[in-house]
């Protein structure tokens, strides 16, 4: 399920800071943080980077790949390479177990990071890639992603990348600006429930005195 | 006036203003039954429905999570109660109808983002124009949604909010819950 087909499931943000001026400089900023693949001899276990959309296997990043107008479109990847967890862990056990001893902490610390090299060479690394959506028009992006995980990756790729800002569109922004005041407070009856309700949790009336609250000339501006 | 302590998961006051997009979702709720989730923006008019599934979630309490499932869980005795009792909407499935154009969809309430959506079938087979106007029918889904948020924001920001809506969404429950 991605920007180009099935169902639709993505968070939205706001591009804050200083655009780049032409779409060289954003194509050079993805190529720059395009992803690297895991070499397996090294130690990362986790890579983050920028792919193709409609071919994540591809990194070739152009600008003909990555314009659509004035939408910019790129997938975060995600390549992860670990030995399954249980594996690792009967294989310490029985390296630990053939000391004839009682391992201390430093040990154990260190056959683990062992057993898990040796491994590495016997496993591929498993690739996601999550579609991003960069409206440059209306300085819009769209993740095809709810993971909180994958969005701090995507939010931390994109600064490096381009040196924008992807600032959550809750619901301030879509109020519209200035449409919510500073200081607006919850309403009580949806917190401790309405007087006289089964299962409320406080007992008497609230709210008092709100009504008083005018918040209209800030709405209207 | 008791003093208001609202107890949700800390990673929900990361967003902003999340409490109002859980008002939203209940003051939507009491709308659509009384008839009234027709809004109009510069594109003409559009109807919100709630669908099959709706999770609610309350500070406190035996059950602080219930999902409701089923043909109609927005006219549910279980969700009158509920709401009644402090309760608050975390998202729900929903339909929007735009003349012959109808999006389906699940609100999420603190980000009012959205969730397994299907898109109207609109769409052309392959190629660029395949991403564009997907996102253009996000963008109208997005509007959409904005339009109605408006809404509410105006009603939730003057007197008229404590004055009527509240009284009127607690004799709605009520009346549900055929108490008084």
């Amino acid at each position: 399920m991605g920007a180009l087909s099935g169902s639709v499931t993505v968070r939205r943000y706001l591009v804050r800071g200083e655009k780049p001026k032409d779409s060289g400089r954003i194509v050079k900023g993805a190529r720059a943080h395009a992803l690297v693949p895991i070499d397996p001899r090294g130690d990362a276990e986790k890579v983050c980077g920028w792919a193709c959309m409609d071919d994540p296997d591809d990194l070739d990043l152009t600008a003909e790949r990555m314009f659509h107008g004035p939408t910019v479109a790129l997938a975060v990847r995600v390549d992860t390479l670990t030995a399954p967890a249980a594996v690792v862990k009967r294989l310490v056990a029985e390296r630990l177990k053939a000391t004839g001893r009682r391992a201390n902490r430093a040990e154990k610390i260190a056959a683990k990071a062992e057993v898990k090299k040796t491994l590495r060479g016997r496993y591929l690394p498993v690739t996601r890639a999550y579609d991003l959506v960069w409206q440059t028009d209306t300085d819009l992006a769209f993740m095809w992603s709810h993971s909180k995980r994958i969005n701090e990756m995507a939010v931390d790729l994109f600064f490096k990348s381009f040196g924008l800002e992807l600032v959550p569109n809750g619901p301030l922004f879509v109020a519209g600006r200035g449409a919510i005041p500073a200081g607006l407070p919850a309403t009580p009856e949806m917190i401790l429930g309405f007087p006289g309700m089964p299962g409320r949790a406080v007992d008497g009336e609230d709210g008092d005195g709100a009504e008083d609250e005018d918040f209209s000339e800030v709405a209207d501006a | 006036m008791p003093k208001l302590v609202e107890k949700t998961n800390p990673e929900d006051e990361l967003e902003d203003y999340a409490f109002l997009g859980r008002e939203f979702m209940s003051w939507l709720l009491f709308r659509v039954a009384r008839g009234e989730a027709t809004f109009e923006d510069d594109q003409g008019e559009l109807s919100f429905a709630f669908g099959g599934r709706i999770r609610l979630a309350g500070p406190a309490g035996d059950v602080s999570d219930a999902v409701l499932k089923g043909s109609s869980p927005s006219t549910s005795i279980e969700l009158y109660a509920g709401l009644g009792a402090g309760r608050s909407v975390r998202e729900a499935e929903m339909r929007i109808a735009r003349g012959e154009r109808e999006f389906r969809f699940t609100l999420i309430a603190e980000t009012l983002d959205v969730r397994t959506v299907k898109l109207p079938s609109t769409l052309k087979d392959e190629g660029d124009d395949r991403l564009a106007d997907r996102m253009a029918l996000l963008e109208e889904l997005e509007s959409c949604v904005r339009t109605a948020f408006q809404a509410f924001i105006k009603e939730r920001t003057r007197p008229v909010w404590q004055r009527s809506v509240i009284p009127e969404m607690r004799a709605w429950l009520a009346e549900r819950l055929k108490l008084d």
